[in-house]
């Protein structure tokens, strides 16, 4: 690729993928967590309705409508999965921005940015 | 020799407009921060907090006064059933409490909302859309009532649905029982977490730029 004004920008792109893979690996875990989080409580809800079945606590209709509340929570959880991975992606995209933009200012000379 | 410098010229003409290609791209790319996500609000953050403590406090009240089963709801005679402290009409203004509350989280999370870039409203449209045909809201004329929000305003309004929800199952049913509390509980426990979750999330970040 170009070396302009001593700016090698296969060096910026290097760089640039650096500092995206140290944003993915310092937020990974936290994505990793609420996704275990969704799964684990896919387990808990049916644990919990059969023993309140077993125990007489809960009829159909109480089932039904625990279910019907465990919709509402996958949606706040797929929400918060989608929130918490949009800011990561967020968080790459200006890393990757920063590298470039002091990369080109150097480069050309101007402040553009 | 001249068709040598020729081509010679000629390739460098190429490579310069290639460079200056990539220059273009690069600016183009690299043109400005985005923000996908509206930014971390932690009286948003407290305010939940204090929603969630509010909800499991009414919860424990419930679960204190109800009776466990439905022959020990049934055992429970006409003539003083409405005078039960378990009974809905005592609960209807903590209900109402409630509602009011996560409407006001709702109004806090979409002041905020301005801040999302415009390719961060669009993807998280598109997002909502597929929530959304994934699983439906249990509440249809609450999400026509606030229209497109953000990501993180819908979160507020599906909890709204869901105190709605919890409201009319003990108007109806008059008593609930001790298992219909518990279940609560642990759903309040993981939406607000959920919640917290990403709100949260926003925040370590923010500290470490």
């Amino acid at each position: 690729m170009a070396t302009i004004n001593n700016v090698n920008f296969d060096d910026v792109v290097n760089e640039a993928l650096k500092a995206a893979q140290i944003v993915l690996s310092d937020n990974w875990d936290e994505a990793r967590d609420i996704v275990e989080n969704i799964a684990k409580g896919l387990v808990n809800d049916v644990s919990f309705i059969a023993k309140k079945k077993l125990s007489g606590e809960f009829n159909e209709d109480d089932a039904r409508v625990y279910l019907e509340d465990q919709k509402m929570l996958a949606r706040v959880r797929l929400r918060s999965l989608a929130i918490i991975t949009l800011q990561i992606a967020e968080r790459v995209w200006n890393a990757i921005a920063d590298v470039f933009r002091t990369a080109i200012k150097t480069a050309l000379k101007w402040l553009l940015l | 020799m001249y068709c040598n410098s020729m081509v010679a010229s000629s390739n460098r003409f190429r490579s310069a407009i290639v460079t200056m290609a990539a220059v273009f791209l690069l600016l183009s790319l690299s043109a400005c921060s985005i923000k996908l996500v509206q930014p971390f609000d932690e009286k948003l953050l407290n305010d939940t907090d204090a929603f969630y403590k509010k909800g499991a406090v009414m919860i424990i009240e419930g679960q204190n006064f109800s009776p466990k089963t439905d022959q020990d709801r049934q055992s429970i005679a006409d003539a003083v059933f409405q005078q039960n402290p378990a009974h809905f009409s005592k609960f209807e203004s903590k209900y109402d409490g409630l509602i009011v509350d996560s409407e006001s989280l709702i109004l806090r999370a979409m002041s905020r909302s301005q801040e999302i870039g415009t390719a961060g409203q669009s993807i998280q449209k598109k997002i909502e859309e597929l929530i959304g045909a994934s699983v439906p809201t249990n509440c249809p004329d609450l999400q026509s009532e606030f229209g497109k929000v953000s990501l993180t305003a819908q979160n507020y309004v599906d909890l709204k649905c869901l105190i709605l929800n919890w409201k009319e199952q003990h108007r109806k049913s008059g008593i609930l029982k001790k298992a219909n509390w518990e279940g609560r509980k642990l759903t309040l426990f993981n939406i607000v977490f959920a919640i917290e979750k990403a709100e949260s999330f926003k925040k370590e970040k923010e500290n470490n730029k």
